[in-house]
């Protein structure tokens, strides 16, 4: 990787980290440029193989789809799962499902690193205390672009060290892999397969509150096993049943 | 008090500027201890600068007031901004409303927001509009996926935040407890249909794990995935996912245990050859080289 291919991912992976402000806030930079299927696009067109960076975007999104992120508490680092994981993946040559375990790996050591920070910046709270008690309104307005300092260290400047230093490493690493154990790959291969079931049971776990529920999912499972509808289809019929169902059902619900 | 000659009043300009302030900075100082106090101070600059712009005092406790922890999810939960703004803005103009009351309101709406506004922008409408997304690169990789995604997710979110930001300070307190209990519950559980739909077919495409087992006689095989996929195909990863929701649901698992379980469970079934891969997702065949 290069010095300037680096530096421009690391840059998008500061953009992209929940609390960088500048490209629509959380709204362009956590939920759209740090998700792992834009994330890939973007890796794709730094690195010069848009089509496979879409497709180890696609594989890594599958496993994350049902992320979010309640009061702050993260269950995986998605800035580094997006902007080191999938990079180093596809520098490497690596397949869909290596990419898939690399960023998980990338994920959980990110988590450590987003501690750090929401703790630290405690302290920018604390230094805003101060500024109320004295009236000084334009101190705190201050203080929202100061903690940037903490953000672009971690999403910024380490990222650009691991990119830069660790792509040679990264590529040795994965090749001496594929070489040497290939069981492992396989194994890594059926793994990747299995794993978005986490991302998908996590999503469940967020809609369905009450075990009735499940038959909605169940028949989205079986409008594609058995009836192969593609996306936008699903998106269609489900629009249709949801409205029919706010019509309907909900309101004699809400009538009980 | 309100012998003022003139009613004060937040104008428009200031309206859009918090509303600009909050969806770039709602987390940038963002604290385990605070959250997005600081962020909320500076949405509520232009209207502190507005109401109370010749008053130290009043600034002063303005401030110490909006310092307070405050923490939702900033696009759906921007409600509770307009509302107390609204509040902020019957206040400097003399309404009897005290520190505690704002607070509590404030409080009172960002909880049950919090809730409402994950689950209909984090866990509906981002997967659904990824997985249309998805589906449109899922085989050949193109660069018309991402940019659907990120065209159409801008656009109904930032449309959606602003809107509720407006709704809450024209309509108040009142009919946004109305839209939380009420209303929106309703919307929610539809959108929660849709999500559910969507989910299952998102699932039934992107899991992959099947059995290479199999039972040969002679001339005759017998696959054991075969008998399986004409029963009910991609039974496994169905199996698999609704196991982990119930594990989650009903037995309290957090994610890192769901994802230990998913390791071993592969690893045990793989050693022995009962687990395999067939490779029938387009992106797992797509690019594997081996």
């Amino acid at each position: 990787m290069t010095f300037l291919q680096a530096a421009t991912l690391s840059m998008f992976c500061y953009l992209g980290a929940l609390t960088t402000p500048w490209f629509f806030g959380a709204l362009g930079g956590w939920y759209t440029l740090t998700r792992p299927f834009v994330a890939g696009f973007i890796s794709g067109l730094v690195l010069g193989d848009v089509q496979t960076g879409v497709l180890i975007g696609i594989a890594v999104q599958a496993l994350y789809i049902g992320m979010i992120t309640p009061g702050g508490a993260v269950p995986a680092d998605l800035s580094f799962v997006s902007y080191l994981g999938i990079p180093l993946a596809l520098v490497s040559g690596a397949s869909p499902e290596v990419a898939v375990s690399l960023s998980v790996g990338f994920g959980v050591i990110g988590i450590a690193a987003w501690q750090v920070l929401s703790v630290g910046n405690a302290g920018w709270a604390h230094l805003c205390d101060r500024y109320a008690e004295a009236g000084k309104l334009d101190g705190i307005v201050r203080v929202n672009y100061l903690a940037q300092i903490g953000t672009f260290i971690l999403r910024a400047i380490i990222p650009f060290l691991i990119l830069y230093f660790g792509s040679g490493i990264a590529d040795n690493f994965i090749g001496f892999i594929e070489v040497q154990i290939p069981w492992l790959v396989e194994f890594l291969g059926v793994l990747g397969g299995a794993l978005p079931a986490v991302g998908i049971a996590i999503l469940l776990f967020q809609i369905a509150t009450t075990n009735r529920m499940l038959v909605w999912f169940v028949l989205g499972w079986v409008f594609v096993s058995f009836l192969k509808l593609p996306a936008v289809g699903i998106a269609v019929i489900g629009g249709i049943i949801a409205a029919v169902y706010y019509q309907f059902f909900s309101k004699m619900e809400a009538e009980v | 008090m309100s012998q003022d000659s003139g009613q004060k009043k937040v104008t428009e300009k200031d309206l859009k500027k918090a509303y600009w302030i909050w969806t770039l900075f709602n987390s940038s100082a963002f604290s385990m201890e605070r959250m997005q106090a600081p962020m909320f101070v500076y949405m509520m600059s232009p209207i502190i600068k507005r109401l109370y712009g010749d008053n130290p005092e009043e600034i002063k406790n303005a401030l110490v007031r909006h310092m307070v922890l405050f923490n939702t999810e900033p696009y759906i939960g921007i409600v509770a901004n307009g509302v107390t703004i609204a509040l902020e803005e019957q206040r400097a103009n003399g309404a009897p409303i005290s520190d505690d009351a704002i607070n509590a309101v404030k409080t009172g709406i960002m909880g049950p927001m919090a809730g409402i506004g994950d689950s209909l922008n984090g866990a509906t409408l981002v997967p659904i509009l990824l997985a249309i997304g998805m589906s449109l690169s899922q085989d050949t990789g193109s660069a018309l996926g991402p940019i659907f995604y990120i065209i159409c997710y801008l656009t109904i979110i930032l449309l959606l935040s602003y809107y509720l930001f407006r709704f809450g300070y024209k309509y108040g307190m009142a009919a946004t407890r109305q839209l939380a209990e009420g209303g929106f519950k309703r919307i929610t559980t539809s959108f929660a249909v849709l999500g559910l739909i969507v989910a299952g077919g998102i699932g039934a495409s992107i899991t992959a794990l099947s059995t290479p087992l199999g039972y040969s006689a002679g001339e005759m095989t017998i696959s054991l995935q075969a008998m399986l996929d004409g029963i009910f195909p991609r039974l496994l990863p169905f199996l698999l996912t609704l196991w982990l929701w119930w594990g989650m649901r009903h037995r309290g698992w957090v994610i890192s245990r769901v994802l230990l379980v998913v390791f071993l469970v592969i690893l045990v079934g793989y050693l022995p050859g009962f687990l395999g891969n067939i490779l029938d997702i387009p992106w797992l065949a797509a690019l594997r080289v081996f």
